[in-house]
């Protein structure tokens, strides 16, 4: 379970652009979550809830979404993996296979998470 | 009000500080390698047996203990530098953690790094420490299912352990399943069912090890 630690990064992220815009309070903000990344979205919110508190984030409000899987194969086919794969998302991943020739392909994204944007004033 | 952009990858922090430290162990000229793996499945053991089987290179470690420093104390028996890291409450290393812990070492004085990661299967996949390769060891005694049930550590290694075959049967595990599941995850992995208790299986992968450092 490492959301608690990730969570302390993303809202020291959060506070030194506030900072640098001379925000006082931080109203909104927008995460993008890759799903092949092992975070837990439920965890993270909470965590990132829990490390905000007594800051000038403290009553933000957090958009979290989840990015879908993206990979390439050597063919330069791009395929997208659903989610609606359930358990097996994993195993296509890692089989690195493209769906559409077969080809080696690899993850190009799903492994990000992005403090995307910040609504202060 | 304002809107900010920002666009900012969080993770990407722990990757480009694990670039750094690539770029350190390359400039000193040592070969790096990550041993994660699952709570109890041989990590120390492994270290331990490579550094006497690795009797030309001049072997370092860098030890994640959580709270305790055993496996620090239990590797300087074998008279190598071991820096060793509480981790605390976290679940991984990271590359900052690696970071502070090369300046304990004396690194004009090895040729091959090992660090022991925390044991866990899951967290230390999204945290690169900037080592060469990847390691995983699972043994026996966590099931037979033990690979299946956490693809992405060996979708992302370089060499898979599966530790302990001389206790499989007397757990019920079958570990040609754990050798198959890892090479079907990870076509390009190289998996060594071994014992190290009994030497059996470990020279191959040393094999493996030495060819990488190239
Ligand atoms: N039967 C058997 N036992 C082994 C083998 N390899 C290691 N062990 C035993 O397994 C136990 C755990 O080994 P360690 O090397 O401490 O494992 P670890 O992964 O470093 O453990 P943590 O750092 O606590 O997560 C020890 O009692 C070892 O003696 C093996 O090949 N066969
Ligand atoms: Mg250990
Ligand atoms: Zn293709």
């Amino acid at each position: 379970m490492h959301e608690y630690g990730v969570a302390k990064d993303i809202l020291d992220n959060i506070l030194e652009e506030a900072r640098k815009h001379n925000a006082r309070v931080v109203k909104e903000v927008v995460l993008d979550v890759g799903s092949l990344t092992m975070l837990n979205p439920e965890q993270l919110l909470f965590c990132l809830q829990a490390v905000s508190g007594d800051t000038i984030a403290e009553n933000m409000k957090i958009n979290l979404n989840m990015l879908p899987i993206k990979i390439k194969c050597g063919n330069g086919h791009v395929s997208e993996i659903k989610d609606s794969m359930g358990g097996d998302v994993f195993r296509f991943v890692t089989a690195l296979e493209c769906p559409v020739c077969g080809e080696r392909a690899g993850v190009i994204s799903g492994r990000e998470l992005i403090l995307k944007e910040i609504t202060a004033e | 009000m304002h809107d900010i952009s920002v666009g900012r990858d969080i993770l990407e922090i722990n990757r480009s500080l694990a670039l750094r430290n690539r770029e350190f162990f390359d400039e000193k000229n040592i070969f790096s390698v990550n041993i994660m793996g699952a709570v109890g499945s041989g990590k120390t053991s492994l270290i331990e047996i490579l550094c006497r089987k690795l009797g030309d290179f001049r072997v370092g470690v860098i030890a994640g203990d959580v709270v305790s420093d055993i496996d620090t104390g239990r590797l300087m028996q074998m008279d190598i530098p071991v820096a060793g890291i509480n981790t605390g409450k976290e679940c991984h290393l990271d590359a900052h953690l690696i970071e502070h812990a090369l300046q304990k070492l004396p690194l004009d004085e090895v040729d091959i790094v090992f660090i022991e990661n925390v044991g866990n299967l899951i967290c230390p996949v999204d945290f690169d420490l900037g080592a060469h390769r990847r390691v995983v060891v699972v043994s026996v005694s966590e099931g037979d299912d033990t690979v299946e049930k956490h693809p992405m550590i060996f979708a992302t290694a370089d060499a898979a352990i599966i530790n302990k075959i001389d206790i499989a049967e007397a757990v019920e595990a079958d570990y040609r399943k754990m050798v198959d599941d890892a090479g079907r995850i990870n076509p390009r992995l190289n998996v060594c069912p071994v014992s190290i208790k009994k030497d059996s299986g470990v020279d191959e992968f040393v094999r493996w090890l030495k060819n990488e450092r190239g």
